[in-house]
């Protein structure tokens, strides 16, 4: 048996379209990725080592990872509420908050970044009402963190909301029948059911507001070592014409989203299997 | 226009779809590719339709003597009706009709004119003339299944092909459609071929009907043909239901419990297994013994609501049978449940185990009247 | 991302909760969004007429914002035409026909959602800049990409990269290849099959994935300022106008650029609305067949 590369078909256009689909994807998305890494690993271990592990580049990372962390919490907590309350219940103008979900999408992050800012400064809607509680949330790690919380809020939403509608109604009816209260068929039918949803929502807003610039530069106030996110500290290597140094900071935060792509591909490629078994 | 296939194979992976078949299929003929899931009979049709290739170097098609090999589907003059039609969603039934015209170079299309005479020629043959401006949404399955019928003959194919064409449809609109569809046969006289795992379809509506199995042709014949003298055991049983004796070759004659048949065993040895398949309308239930064939039995029970009296039976030793036998029959033996009853053996059919003897073709056939 | 609606007919008594949770629920909910999204967005108009509608106006007769209404236009009407053709052909080539590699081409094409906007600009540096593979031959044939328009719509173009094909690819897998067959053996060419046949099936799709494509390619801040160079009236595109007002604290400037692209982010959640709706009328919505692929973004 001969091994093709493509399987015969009477529909015309393959050689065209799979040439220019290769040809652009290399032009715009596989050689500039390439230049990443290839330009890091011209570095030498040493000089990229001290590099991403200078404290300031150390407390960049940790600034991003912990926010974006609490951030997807967060997320995954409302998400939830969110989007059972959309699937399950109508309320008024539900069909408008479905819409507005979407916003953190939509609006430029740049504009997201000035609205947050105000809002949580000093004088700013929330930021007075904060002040007096001894609480500073712009210009400081609560501010990134709730920039990554806007950013990321759709993922969880919808990500569950096609998870809740996909729910078999009878298998709750079934729980109920067997006895079991509402609280137990929530925690013992249905989440087991979103969960791979659930997760996977966390892991996009995870990844998201790890890489987030323009929502978060406004609101960090960008203090070295105390609101300075990693991607911030890539464009001011940039800014002083250090390339080397972004590219090495990048990598590694590339690296980084590349595995968290590759866990949510494993968590949805496990939920599939176990969808088909079922 | 007539089609021969010749010695095509066609494998998907480890998979052996078509294993070197072979078929003609006469000018003006309306056969059906007769056979379970994944005997290979889609695939055969499409093969002729040129929407896939045989495996390369298995063999060929050929139109009226021509070998279309190089010829692309577009060029075939094939009209292919999907099964599950293939409408084209955002046109309307006329546009829909039109299509193959339409797409013509631009110097071999109709005029305008003769494309709508032509189209509401094809309507009215169809009986769907106000349906024109409907969308495919908007019609019922039956409906549907006409226009795709239209469409296809539309650019007046040599060879009509269609892929189970009542398969999506409910079995009342079955019916009326298989029946509509061998009268438009006899109208067009155009050379069709159409695949189908329901044997009552296949039997009722073509002239020919090819039996396929896991990618080979079991038989090939007319549907009297194919029923009353099946060329194998599969075709026997893929052609209603049958009851199945097991027996042994004695002396030069199968033997079946009590029963022995003088069906020649085609010099069998001894011993060899025999399998004797008889169909429930040729068992006849008896209420005395009158001859020494008969099997005695016990009816488990009756279904009279129906055509013809259904009747499940068990013979002694738990072997169960079914027996169909007319309303009049029936009464006249006042049979009940419970009763203990004697069968006999009408017609059978006799196959002999060949492991021995490999390459013979065909199995060992007997046929007792009795 | 995309909306699901909600159309079921009223849940079993059994499936529902007391009233007080319900409403607690929505409570949670509402309040969730009222404070991370509709206070933002006042934030907005109220910032932009804070002086006045006059001064909001006067804001845009200012050069430089025009020329980066200008730009910002410009980046998008180069970068959602290439892609949205690119998305067609992509889809065709994966849609239509089999071959080894389908499952890692339809990962790489979603790659791009995976990176940071701040890298995907810089990995354009890293090929075009002074210092990059290609600095040297660009720069000896006075040709600038970097700190120039150019630039901007390679980055544009790389973070808008998948919209279109995510949005086309799995519709068209779920429709198979059966129509295209129909219309081959009915004599149709290549082109006239995929006009008249394939086009109109995904039309949608399409109008779908080029709306979120424009969204992002106009309103794109962080791979776009990398590359820019911030250069005013010249490789400044709206979202980056925005940021310099801002930084000069000309608030009032700032927000009345800001809030064109939030109207920008209101017409486009709109559309994009407007779009499940038609498609939700025609079963089987073919926004809702999920995706084989990468699950970013």
């Amino acid at each position: 048996m001969k091994i093709r590369f493509k399987q015969p078909s009477v529909l015309p256009g393959f050689g065209l379209t799979f040439g220019f689909t290769l040809f652009y994807l290399g032009l715009i998305v596989l050689l500039p990725l390439a230049a990443l890494f290839w330009t890091s690993a011209g570095m030498g271990w040493s000089d990229f080592y001290s590099t991403v592990s200078s404290p300031r580049v150390v407390a960049a990372y940790r600034l991003s990872f912990g926010a974006a962390a609490v951030a997807a919490c967060v997320n995954a907590v409302f998400g939830f509420i969110v989007a059972w309350s959309l699937v399950r219940y109508s309320f008024p103008g539900r069909r408008i908050v479905d819409a507005m979900v979407d916003l953190p999408f939509a609006l430029p992050t740049a504009v997201s970044g000035i609205a947050l800012t105000t809002i949580y400064s000093r004088n700013g809607w929330i930021g007075r009402l904060l002040e007096p509680l001894g609480i500073q949330a712009a210009f400081s790690p609560l501010g990134v963190t709730i920039a990554l919380t806007f950013i990321g809020l759709p993922f969880v939403v919808r990500t569950l909301q096609p998870a809740f509608e996909d729910l078999d109604a009878e298998t709750e009816e079934a729980a109920a029948s067997l006895g079991a209260s509402r609280w137990q068929t929530l925690r013992r039918v249905i989440l087991p059911a979103v969960l791979p949803s659930l997760l996977t929502g966390f892991a996009l807003a995870f990844a998201r507001a790890l890489g987030e610039y323009g929502s978060v530069v406004f609101i960090s106030g960008n203090m070295p070592m105390r609101t300075e996110i990693a991607p911030l500290l890539i464009v001011s290597r940039l800014e002083q014409y250090d390339t080397v140094g972004a590219t090495a900071i990048a990598a590694v935060m590339l690296t980084i989203s590349f595995v968290i792509l590759l866990a949510i591909n494993l968590i949805q490629w496990r939920a599939s299997k176990q969808s088909r078994i079922a | 226009m007539s089609i021969e296939v010749n010695n095509i194979t066609k494998t998907f992976g480890r998979f052996v779809a078509l294993d070197n078949v072979s078929l003609s299929v006469p000018t003006g003929q309306l056969v059906a590719l007769l056979g379970p899931s994944g005997s290979g009979k889609t695939s055969l049709l499409r093969i002729i339709a040129g929407l896939e290739t045989a495996d390369p170097g298995s063999g060929s098609v050929r139109f009226h003597e021509k070998d279309v090999a190089r010829k692309p589907a577009r060029r075939r003059k094939v009209g292919f009706v999907f099964q599950h039609y293939a409408l084209f969603k955002h046109m309307t039934v006329f546009q829909n009709i039109a299509f193959g015209l339409t797409v013509r170079p631009r110097r071999k299309r109709p005029s305008s004119d003769a494309i709508r005479e032509k189209v509401h020629s094809l309507l009215k043959l169809i009986q769907l003339e106000n349906l024109a401006d409907r969308y495919p949404s908007q019609l019922s399955g039956g409906q549907r299944q006409r226009v795709a019928l239209a469409r296809a003959l539309a650019v007046e194919p040599k060879v009509l092909l269609l892929d189970e064409p009542f398969g999506a449809l409910d079995a009342r609109v079955r019916q009326e459609l298989r029946q509509w569809l061998r009268r438009l046969h006899d109208d067009i006289h155009v050379t069709s071929l159409f695949v189908t795992h329901d044997q009552e379809e296949a039997l009722e509506v073509a002239d020919r009907v090819v039996v396929m199995n896991a990618g080979r042709i079991e038989q090939v014949g007319t549907p009297e043909e194919v029923f009353h003298k099946p060329a194998s055991e599969f075709v026997l049983n893929f052609l209603g239901n049958v009851n199945l004796f097991h027996g042994r070759v004695e002396g030069g004659r199968a033997v079946f419990g009590s029963m022995v048949l003088d069906a020649s065993t085609g010099g069998q040895a001894d011993g060899k297994a025999a399998r004797m398949f008889v169909r429930p309308h040729d068992l006849e239930i008896l209420t005395q013994p009158g001859e020494a064939a008969a099997l005695p039995a016990r009816i488990t029970r009756i279904q009279s609501a129906g055509p013809v009296v259904k009747l499940d039976l068990r013979t002694h030793d738990a072997q169960p049978l079914h027996v169909e036998m007319s309303h009049e029959t029936y009464r006249q033996r006042n049979l009940k449940n419970g009763d203990e009853v004697f069968v006999r053996v009408k017609e059978s059919h006799v196959f002999v185990d060949e492991s021995a003897s490999p390459g013979a073709n065909g199995d060992a056939r007997g046929r007792k009247r009795g | 991302m995309r909306t699901v609606a909600t159309t079921k007919p009223a849940r079993r008594s059994t499936l529902s909760e007391p009233v007080w949770v319900r409403w607690l629920l929505i409570g949670a909910a509402l309040s969730f969004l009222g404070l991370f999204l509709l206070i933002p967005l006042a934030a907005v108009f109220v910032e932009a007429f804070r002086k006045g509608v006059g001064a909001y106006f006067a804001a845009f007769r200012d050069p430089a914002a025009l020329a980066a209404i200008k730009l910002t236009l410009l980046v998008a009407a180069v970068a959602v035409p290439l892609n949205c053709v690119f998305g067609l052909a992509a889809s065709w080539a994966i849609a239509k026909f089999n071959f080894i590699g389908k499952h890692l081409l339809i990962t790489l094409i979603d790659l791009p959602f995976a990176v940071s906007p701040v890298i995907s600009g810089l990995i354009y540096i890293l090929l075009y800049g002074l210092n990059g593979w290609f600095g040297p031959w660009l720069a000896e044939h006075d040709i600038q990409i970097i700190f120039a328009v150019p630039g901007i719509v390679l980055a544009t173009l790389f973070v808008t990269f998948p919209f279109v094909a995510r949005e086309v690819i799995p519709l068209m897998q779920a429709q198979g290849a059966e129509d295209e067959e129909a219309a081959v053996t009915l004599g149709a060419s290549g082109w006239q099959t995929f006009f008249r046949v394939t086009l109109p099936n995904v039309k949608w799709a399409v109008l779908y994935g080029v709306i979120l494509c424009n969204a992002r390619a106009m309103g794109e801040f962080g791979a776009v300022s990398v590359v820019s160079g911030h250069i005013r009236g010249k490789t400044n595109t709206l979202p980056l106008h925005v940021e310099i007002l801002y930084n000069e604290y000309n608030f009032v400037a700032a927000f009345a650029a800001a809030s064109l692209l939030a109207i920008l982010a209101l017409a486009t959640l709109a559309l994009k609305s407007f779009v499940e709706w038609r498609t939700h009328r025609t079963a089987p919505n073919p926004l809702e067949i999920p995706y084989e692929g990468g699950p970013l973004a």
